[in-house]
């Protein structure tokens, strides 16, 4: 359950939700950028009467009663939930330690539990636009979310295996010589790459012709290395 | 001024990565950069349209700060005019004068902004908040940009009619 005092809330590390780094550099503006998306898309997603939350689609349409009351006060009688929009008006991302969480604190999180029923004592149908326990935001937000890491990660070269070759000094992509099978010689492209990025070169030194393998670094725990051997 | 480059320096610099890859820019016809602004202009009214700044970081527009005074009193004029959402929408004008253009310099690409006197008037009135109202801007100026969401959405507006003329030309 997410709902503290009055407080309800999503917490989340958007680097661990997308699988990525922390950029090294302008960390605080990347995640200046993320809360700024993460709240404009969620806006926009309930703005339509669609659940920014992964599994959750479109909004039940108001019944008809309702749909009298609210044309009084708004221009919009879709599940937009907003009449006052008071509780919009409270929706916030903030940073919480080293997380983000989306919530809604205070007098509006009365309203916010009643559409999100994270307490699941409220009888409204459920129009969820913060995620509850185990749920998380629908794919578009995550990558989106994704694209804005990419965007601060540090700029790694787009190189080439021959440019790899040419460069063995090159931080990332240092050749090591290993002890490997008789008659072939190891080396190893890099050391304490993140999956992706180990992936990414495997995939470009197999394109040219090598055998490469990617496999736990024995000096950088939960890290990988690639290795290829050459005849 | 009430206009601005959609071409911020973002999408410009992708863009750019895309077309070093396929083709000039130069080449795309005049078809496909209308359909381009007609979506770019569609998106940012959407955006307004429910009550959301279309500016990154400027999160929903604020509400009227005495409602009984306006909107209320101008129903009468304007039945359909609610307090909310706050979406910049009384008789329609307003936004159905957001226009795009299409600019050759100082490169080629799609402007967006009003150009009529009126629109422009309102549009520096939304801006800056007359009569004591909350500021309200629409279009990005200087060092702003539109919200992330919605160039993401432009870009990948982009990328498909660009993919579609390139097939065009095979």
């Amino acid at each position: 359950m997410t709902i503290k005092g009055n407080e309800i809330f999503y917490e989340f590390d958007p680097f661990e939700l997308t699988d990525t780094e922390k950029p090294s550099e302008n960390l605080s503006d990347a995640v200046e950028d993320i809360k700024n998306f993460v709240l404009d898309s969620v806006l926009d997603s309930v703005g339509e009467a669609r659940s920014p939350v992964s599994g959750y689609g479109k909004f039940k349409g108001l019944n008809k009663d309702y749909k009298k009351i609210k044309g009084k006060q708004s221009s919009s009688v879709i599940a937009n939930l907003e009449l006052t929009g008071d509780m919009l008006d409270a929706l916030e991302v903030v940073e919480v330690k080293d997380r983000l969480r989306i919530r809604i604190k205070g007098s509006e999180s009365g309203k916010a539990d009643g559409h999100n029923n994270h307490s699941g004592k409220s009888r409204l149908p459920t129009r969820r636009f913060i995620p509850g326990s185990g749920e998380t935001f629908k794919r578009d937000i995550i990558s989106g979310i994704k694209e804005i890491v990419g965007e601060y990660a540090t700029q790694e070269p787009d190189t080439t295996v021959a440019e790899v070759r040419k460069a063995p000094d090159a931080k990332e992509f240092t050749t090591t010589p290993l002890s490997g099978p008789v008659g072939t010689k190891a080396k190893q492209w890099g050391d304490g790459l993140t999956v992706k990025k180990a992936d990414e070169i495997a995939k470009r030194l197999r394109a040219a012709g090598n055998s490469a393998t990617v496999v736990p670094s024995k000096k950088f725990p939960g890290k990988r290395t690639v290795i290829t051997f050459e005849r | 001024m009430a206009r601005a480059s959609e071409f911020s320096s973002e999408i410009t610099k992708r863009l750019r990565s895309i077309l070093k890859k396929k083709a000039k820019l130069s080449k795309l016809d005049k078809n496909r950069l209308n359909d381009f602004g007609k979506i770019a202009v569609k998106e940012i009214t959407k955006t307004v349209g429910k009550g959301i700044s279309p500016i990154e970081g400027g999160g929903r527009f604020p509400g009227y700060k005495n409602p009984e005074n306006y909107p209320d009193k101008i129903q009468k004029k304007y039945p359909a005019k609610r307090r909310r959402p706050v979406n910049l929408y009384l008789s329609g004008d307003f936004l159905k004068n957001l226009k795009y253009k299409i600019v050759k310099s100082p490169k080629l690409g799609i402007e967006i902004g009003f150009y009529d006197t009126l629109s422009k008037k309102k549009e520096q009135g939304h801006r800056e908040g007359v009569k004591g109202q909350p500021k309200r801007p629409i279009i990005p100026e200087r060092k702003e940009e539109f919200t992330r969401r919605i160039r993401i959405t432009l870009l990948k507006t982009f990328k498909a009619i660009f993919e579609k003329h390139l097939a065009k030309q095979k």
